[in-house]
This record gives C-alpha cells, sequence and structure tokens, in this order.
C-alpha cells in the first residue's frame, strides 16, 4: 500500500464512508489478527483485542500523520500495544500463567498449534533463526519486554540484547528477501 | 552527537520491535525528525516488522468483520449524537441556574484539565529538545575552547612567523610556518606547496644544532601541528620540507629540499 492509497483510506474512515472500513480490514486484519494469536494464544481473546484495536484506530485517526510513518506500522503498534496490555492483565489470573508459558516459537501441543494456520509456514522459517535470536525477538515483540527486562531474565548482558537484536533483524530481513524472490 | 553511535547504540531496534519507554521513544521520533541517517534506519527496521508481521498472517474468522463493523458504527454514533444533541428546550425550572453553574465549574475543570495534560505534553517535548540543546551546546563549548586555544598560539609574544624560501631548484615556492619559541608548538597552516602524485609527500624538518629533525608529515589541506622535542642547550636554527617517500624518511634527501627558512 503507497501512501495516496492510505491517504484515501484515511479520508474515507475520516468521512464516515464504509469504503474506509472494509480496505482497511481487508488489507491489515489478518496480519493484525496474527500478531494478536501469537501474543495471546487464545482464538477468543485475540479477536476481542483485534475488536478494541480498530475501535481505537477510529477513536484516534486524527492523531495519525501520514508523513510520520506507514498506516502499518501505525496500526501495528496500536494492536500490539493492545494485545500486550491484555497479555499482562491475563497474567494476573493465576490460572492463566501456566498454560500460557511456552514460547510461540517452540513447537508444542499448545493452543496455538491446534489453530488452523493457513499462512507460509513461517515458523518453519523462524526456526532457522539462531535459538538466542529466536528468543529476542519472542520477549521483545511477543512478550512485550524491554532490553533491560530481557537482560535480567536470560542474565545476559544488556549489550548482547542489542547486538542480537539487531542480528535478528538483520537476520529476518535476509529471510524476507529469501522468501519474496521464492514465492 | 555521533548518529553513527546513536544508530549503533541498539535503540533504534528497541523502538520498532516496540521495548522502550515512552520517552525513549519520543527521542527516537525526535533524533529521526531531525537527522535524515536515522529516519531512513528506522523506516527500514519498520519495514522488517511489517513483512514480518504480514507473513505471519492469520485470516481472522468470517463473522469478526461484521461484528467489529457494527462495534465501529456504535462509536460512530455516540460521536455524532455528543456533537449534535440539541440543548433541550428552554423550560423555566429551578434546577436550571443550578445546572447552568455546574455546566460552568464543569467546563473550568475540564478545561483546566485540558491545558495541565497539554502543558505535561509540551513539557515532554521540550525536555528531548533540550537534551538535544545540552549536546549542541557542549560541542559548541569544545569548538570555542579550540579556537581559543589557537588565538592564544597566535597572539603569543613568543610566536614567530618563519618564511621559508623556496632553494635553488624551486625559487617560485614560499611557506610560512609559526613557532612558539617556548611550548616549542609548530603549526603549519595549510599547504602551498604543488601537489605531489600519490607516492610522495612532503617532510618537515627543523634543524636543530646542524642536526636534521623530523616533525612528521605536512599535511595536505589541515594544519599541521607539531612539537619539537628540545634539550636544554639545544638550538632550533632552521626549518625545511622535502619531497620524502610516503611514510617518510628518517634522514631528509638533501636534493629533494623544497623550501628552507632560518628560525
Amino acid at each position: 500500500m503507497d501512501k495516496k492509497e492510505a491517504e484515501n483510506i484515511i479520508l474515507d474512515i475520516k468521512e464516515g464512508n464504509p469504503k474506509g472500513f472494509d480496505a482497511l480490514y481487508d488489507c491489515f486484519s489478518p496480519a493484525l489478527y496474527g500478531i494478536c494469536l501469537k501474543i495471546l494464544r487464545d482464538p477468543r481473546i485475540a479477536e476481542d483485542v483485534l475488536q478494541e484495536s480498530f475501535s481505537k484506530v477510529w477513536k484516534n485517526i486524527d492523531s495519525y500523520d501520514v508523513n510520520k510513518g506507514s498506516l502499518f506500522t501505525w496500526l501495528l503498534n496500536i494492536t500490539r500495544n493492545s494485545a500486550i496490555d491484555q497479555l499482562r492483565l491475563l497474567k494476573k489470573t493465576p490460572s492463566f500463567e501456566a498454560e500460557h508459558e511456552t514460547s510461540f516459537l517452540k513447537k508444542e501441543e499448545g493452543s496455538a498449534s491446534k489453530i488452523k494456520i493457513n499462512h507460509i509456514g513461517l515458523d518453519d522459517i523462524v526456526d532457522t533463526l539462531p535459538k538466542n535470536e529466536k528468543l529476542i525477538i519472542d520477549y521483545l515483540f511477543y512478550k512485550g519486554y524491554t532490553q533491560q527486562e530481557v537482560a535480567e531474565e536470560l542474565d545476559i548482558p544488556l549489550g548482547t540484547v542489542k547486538s542480537r537484536s539487531r542480528k535478528a533483524l538483520g537476520s529476518l530481513k535476509k529471510m524476507f528477501s529469501i522468501l519474496i524472490t521464492w514465492i | 552527537m555521533d548518529i553513527k553511535d546513536y544508530i549503533s547504540s541498539g535503540i533504534i531496534e528497541s523502538y520498532v520491535l516496540g521495548s522502550v519507554s515512552p520517552q525513549e521513544r519520543k527521542e527516537v521520533e525526535c533524533m529521526s525528525h531531525i537527522y535524515p541517517e536515522i529516519d531512513e534506519v528506522v523506516k527500514k527496521q519498520q519495514k522488517i516488522i511489517e513483512d514480518f508481521a504480514m507473513a505471519n498472517s492469520v485470516k481472522p474468522p468470517n463473522s469478526l468483520k461484521a461484528k467489529i463493523f457494527e462495534h465501529i458504527k456504535e462509536i460512530n454514533n455516540l460521536e455524532n449524537k455528543a456533537t449534535v444533541v440539541p440543548i433541550s428546550e428552554s423550560k423555566l425550572n429551578i434546577f436550571r441556574p443550578i445546572s447552568i453553574a455546574a455546566s460552568i465549574l464543569l467546563l473550568i475543570f475540564g478545561y483546566g484539565y485540558y491545558q495541565l495534560n497539554k502543558e505535561n505534553k509540551v513539557l515532554a517535548t521540550s525536555l528531548t529538545e533540550l537534551v538535544l540543546v545540552k549536546e549542541e551546546v557542549s560541542a559548541l563549548n569544545k569548538a570555542n575552547k579550540e579556537f581559543e586555544n589557537k588565538i592564544s598560539f597566535y597572539k603569543d609574544e613568543l610566536t614567530t612567523k618563519v618564511e621559508l624560501l623556496g632553494t635553488e631548484n624551486h625559487s617560485d615556492l614560499a611557506l610560512s610556518l609559526f613557532w612558539n619559541k617556548s611550548s616549542n608548538q609548530v603549526v603549519v597552516y595549510g599547504n602551498s606547496l604543488p601537489k605531489l602524485s600519490k607516492e610522495k609527500e612532503y617532510q618537515l624538518w627543523a634543524i636543530i644544532d646542524s642536526v636534521p629533525v623530523s616533525l612528521g608529515k605536512l599535511d595536505s589541506v589541515e594544519e599541521t601541528i607539531a612539537f619539537i622535542a628540545l634539550d636544554n642547550n639545544g638550538k632550533i636554527e632552521a626549518f625545511a620540507v622535502t619531497i620524502e617517500p610516503v611514510g617518510g624518511s628518517e634522514f631528509p634527501t638533501m636534493e629533494e629540499m623544497q623550501v628552507v627558512g632560518n628560525a
């Protein structure tokens, strides 16, 4: 989606034109729902958070500035933050923690793997990342830790967390360029 | 502010992965607003996350779209209602003065809260700007200090200008340098001598008690600063410049002496 398309969608939304919602939902909801699912691992909760995220988008559409960054990044941030907030809330209920304490990167028999996932086998690709880089992405992106918290949790120096997150992004980039030429 | 250091500090990765404090988030946004290089890195890394999220897509259940659309319509209606609900027809009512007073109070408090909130936001932005300004000031201070040092060198009564004139075969050449007799610092500002091939360079010498002592390579553009280590009884007699192979020579090639001048 280029800047012009994004601007048109925003304009439709501001004018209350249903076309705006249609375009936004069709284009981005699978990616946003994917993030919710990865973070929350429960389709029902993920759906609620997706709805909440879209509401936030609607209420705050005036604060989005097309010159400051892409629409997708803005949506991702809103959705991820909503999901992380929900995750933190859920973590306070004791029954949740035990079920949830498995990394999304590990193949497990948990709820996530039971969901029929019709994407291009990203888990397999992410599996090709070195183990310590996967772990960093897991903590930073999906669990909402800060770099300092990751350093404390894994008992490694902050500098190592920084360099690994840099490397992980680099590896992800490489994977995607391979993926694009492969598709 | 070293932009490269900032980029390699890991904060941008942290920012795009969403694991920064609100203060750090403001900082990165402020920095990428000021420095296009930082903005470029941020955008590149956001693209990686976008690709990552796209590749991670899961189609939500079909029924969800209609449900969310209904929910959003409700929000829109609520907002519209909130703006178009007319003030009820004026009916004389003993509560009316009270309600008006209450509304005014609420308005005042509401406005006060709004202002406070706004000021807080402005304050946070100002803080980030202040940090940047402080860094700039300290850089300027440093540059100023260097400049002052230079001026005091040139103003010093013990600093003399030494004119080096072309030798026999290079009579058209000339170069001047400044030498402080107390600190024995020598400064050559710029280099007016002809450009040399890549394999050659100009080397500056001081002749001390008839012995040439190397003062190092003559910088081609910037100023050359050298300090002469002098024994108590040593006497600087002259300065000279020769052409030497890159890397310099231990002893000057006398046939290649370009300019020379008595101290």
